[in-house]
């Protein structure tokens, strides 16, 4: 057990005052970029809520049109719109999570988060190209199996990142001010 | 014992002698008995006169100094406090002598209370009973366990598909992975720049 005079001359040592509700064993790699199956998962999930949200709008549009032209039978719509609508809207949901938080649904489930370059929240003028990047280039997560740095072909070119952060602080704009341990201090500190 | 009358044994010679240490003998008490006598009448005489005059003469010469300040000049008080501080076993007499109960409830304890870092108290408390894993275990459920779970799996899969792909890619065990982000930029090369000493993750 730490005495409070250890705990406080650690927490001197560090950013000051931290609450901190991530499980001890993640806390060393917060704020690291995150790997590519952690990422790849939280892709996945956002696919699958995508693919739901497309599926609910052709539900609606049917019931719709069913209600007004109950005698036309219009089938099934070609593959082809239910992709295009998935990329459009896939664009327009990771635009809006990366912007307004950081993190999209399945981001927040996998606990990683985007930021610019500075650490920081992008902003809707970043997170709209990235997001329709990431749309159009798909492969691009690939890359991260390559990179040391776990950087995307997105990452790389928008100098973004895809962090660790289990806090579950959603609207932070700034990851910076949670860094627990500073450059060159990871030694020594117990988890 | 029975005495007899003093009879002379011997001749002249003797008997002069044997008066002569009794005539000394009795000098040499009689002396010893003045001059004690003498030294304590002059002694009761001397005290008394003193006594009467030292606290006249006292106190006129007390009146005319400023001791205060002589004592101030002339002595040096810290030596003297220190000396008489390192006599007593001052905690001693405080844990004695004072109801230091009395003081605490004089005490202005909002004032202590302000220079108390509360905050840091919470967080060490929360730290140390890692109230945030008593929270996750009572209120979490399943699914967040899952997705904890979930979350540790996907990165140790990363672990060791980087440790895999580092070891097809000949890279050096101790390289910098350059995994954190720079949180102010300096350069245009921020983000890049090492920051962490994880090579061995």
């Amino acid at each position: 057990m730490t005495t409070f005079r250890e705990f406080r001359e650690e927490h001197d040592a560090d950013e000051g005052l931290v609450l901190d509700t991530i499980p001890t064993a993640a806390r060393d790699f917060q704020g690291e970029r995150a790997g590519f199956f952690t990422r790849l998962i939280a892709a996945v999930i956002d696919v699958v809520i995508v693919g739901g949200i497309i599926f609910g709008i052709w539900i609606a549009v049917w019931l719709f049109l069913l209600v007004f032209n109950p005698l036309v039978d219009y089938g099934m719509p070609r593959p082809g719109y239910f992709a295009l609508g998935g990329y459009i809207i896939m664009w327009i949901y990771w635009s809006w999570g990366w912007a307004t938080s950081g993190r999209s649904v399945g981001q927040h489930l996998m606990g990683v988060r985007v930021v610019d370059r500075e650490g920081r929240r992008p902003g809707w003028k970043l997170a709209t190209v990235r997001s329709l990047f990431c749309v159009v280039f798909q492969v691009g997560i690939l890359w991260i199996i390559v990179s040391p740095a776990n950087r995307s072909v997105q990452d790389v070119v928008l100098r973004t990142s895809a962090i660790h952060d289990w806090s579950g602080d959603f609207t932070s704009g700034d990851y910076s001010s949670r860094t627990r341990i500073p450059p060159g201090t990871a030694e020594g500190k117990t988890p | 014992m029975v005495s007899r009358p003093y009879q002379s044994e011997g001749d002249v010679r003797t008997l002069a002698a044997d008066l002569l240490a009794s005539t000394m003998g009795l000098m040499v008490y009689s002396t010893q008995t003045v001059w004690a006598l003498s030294e304590a009448t002059a002694r009761a005489i001397v005290g008394s006169t003193l006594d009467r005059i030292v606290p006249l003469l006292t106190e006129a010469i007390v009146s005319r100094l400023n001791l205060t300040e002589v004592v101030l000049r002339n002595v040096d008080l810290h030596a003297v406090v220190t000396a008489a501080l390192d006599e007593l076993d001052l905690t001693q007499i405080v844990v004695d002598r004072v109801d230091v109960d009395q003081i605490v409830a004089k005490a202005d304890i909002d004032a202590v209370v302000d220079r108390v870092p509360m905050l840091q108290i919470a967080d060490y408390i929360i730290e140390e009973i890692d109230l945030p894993q008593i929270i996750r275990e009572s209120t979490g459920g399943i699914a967040m366990d899952a997705f904890t779970t979930t979350r540790f799996s996907a990165v140790k899969s990363d672990e060791v598909l980087s440790k895999i792909v580092g070891t097809l890619m000949f890279r050096r065990k101790d390289q910098e992975r350059e995994l954190r982000v720079e949180s102010d930029a300096q350069t245009d090369s921020s983000v890049e720049a090492p920051q962490t000493d994880e090579a061995s993750r």
